[in-house]
C-alpha cells in the first residue's frame, strides 16, 4: 500500500472516531470541582539554595518545639525528684492496740531517767 | 483580555487557587480532542469517556502542585495523563474474540456501498491500529490524527527525537503492511 493510500485511509478512521462529548460527560467533568477535594501543595525544592529556604523554617520550628518541651517537662509541678518519691514511700504510721498512733517524730517514747527513780522508790 | 489570551497553564495555576470558572475553560479546550484521542487509541467510546473523566479528575486534584518553574506545557501533561491512563485501560482488559472484518461484506445494496466501504476501512485501521505495539500506535496517533510535532510527540511518549521517528516509521509501514493485505484478501472475498 502506498503513502497517499495510508493516508486516506487514516483519514477515514479520523472522522469515524471522532465522537463530540456527550451531555452526561460533560456533566460529570463539570461536577468534579464540587465532588472532589483538590490536593494540598507540597513541592519539594529542586536547587540547592531553595533546600535552604525549604529547610531553615521548619528546622526552626521543629527545635523550637523540642525546647519548650523540654522545658514545660522539666519544670512541671506533676515532675518530683527521686528523694521526693523515696521519702512517700517509706512514711509508714505505726497505730497501737488501742488505736493510738506512734510517730517517730514525735520525742521519746518513754523517760528512761524517770522510770529508774520509780523503780528504786518501790 | 480575551479568553484565547490567557494560556493553559495560567488557568491550571488559577484552578490550583479553586478557580471552577478556569476549570470550565480548560475542559472546554481540551475536552473534545482528547476524547477523540482516547477513542482512537482504545477504539471504544464508553472506555475513552471513563478515561476523561479520570483526567479531569486528576487536573483538579493536582493543579495545586502545578510548578510553573518547570516550563511543562499543560498540553504535553495532559496527553502524557491520558495516554497513560488509556495503557491501563488496555492492560485491564480482558482477553477478547476479535471480530473479523471480512465477515461483513458489503451488501448488494449499490447506495449504501459508500458508506460500508468506509466503515469497512475504518474497522480495518482499528484492527491494524491495535495489532501494533502500544508505543507505535501512539507514535502514530499523535502525529498523525492529533496533529503534535515530532518533537511535542516525543515528549509526550518521554522518549528522544529518535526513537520517536523510529517509532513512527515502523508503526506507518506496518499499517501499510496490515492495510494492504486485508485489503487484498477482501478483493479476493468480494469478488
Amino acid at each position: 500500500m502506498n503513502k497517499n493510500k495510508l493516508n486516506d485511509f487514516l483519514d477515514d478512521y479520523a472522522k469515524a472516531h471522532s465522537p463530540e462529548p456527550s451531555r452526561a460527560l460533560l456533566d460529570n467533568i463539570m461536577a468534579i470541582p464540587r465532588e472532589v477535594e483538590q490536593g494540598q501543595s507540597f513541592n519539594l525544592p529542586s536547587k540547592i539554595s531553595e533546600w535552604f529556604l525549604f529547610l531553615v523554617p521548619r528546622l526552626s520550628g521543629l527545635t523550637a518545639a523540642c525546647v519548650l518541651g523540654l522545658y514545660l517537662g522539666g519544670t512541671s509541678s506533676s515532675a518530683l525528684a527521686e528523694d521526693e518519691i523515696a521519702e512517700i514511700d517509706s512514711y509508714v504510721i505505726e497505730v497501737t492496740e488501742d488505736g493510738e498512733e506512734l510517730e517517730d517524730e514525735a520525742g521519746p517514747l518513754l523517760d528512761v531517767e524517770e522510770f529508774i527513780f520509780v523503780e528504786e522508790n518501790t | 483580555m480575551g479568553t484565547d489570551a490567557i494560556t493553559d497553564e495560567d488557568l491550571i495555576l488559577r484552578i490550583g487557587e479553586g478557580d471552577q470558572t478556569a476549570y470550565g475553560m480548560l475542559v472546554n479546550r481540551h475536552l473534545s480532542l482528547n476524547l477523540g484521542y482516547a477513542t482512537k487509541l482504545l477504539g471504544n467510546a464508553a472506555e475513552a469517556e471513563e478515561v476523561m473523566q479520570e483526567a479531569f479528575i486528576r487536573v483538579w486534584k493536582h493543579a495545586s502542585k502545578w510548578d510553573p518553574a518547570r516550563k511543562t506545557k499543560f498540553t504535553t501533561w495532559f496527553y502524557r495523563v491520558v495516554t497513560n491512563l488509556c495503557y491501563d485501560v488496555g492492560r485491564k482488559r480482558k482477553p477478547q474474540v476479535s471480530v473479523d472484518v471480512l465477515e461483513n461484506i458489503p451488501s448488494d445494496d449499490a447506495g449504501a456501498d459508500n458508506v460500508i466501504a468506509v466503515n469497512q476501512r475504518s474497522e480495518l485501521i482499528k484492527k491494524a491500529l491495535e495489532s501494533l505495539p502500544h508505543r507505535q500506535s501512539t507514535a502514530v496517533m499523535l502525529c498523525y490524527f492529533q496533529g503534535l510535532s515530532n518533537k511535542q510527540a516525543a515528549e509526550v511518549m518521554e522518549v528522544s527525537l529518535n526513537a520517536l521517528e523510529s517509532y513512527l516509521v515502523r508503526g506507518r509501514r506496518k499499517l501499510a503492511e496490515i492495510l494492504g493485505s486485508e485489503k487484498d484478501e477482501l478483493l479476493k472475498e468480494i469478488g
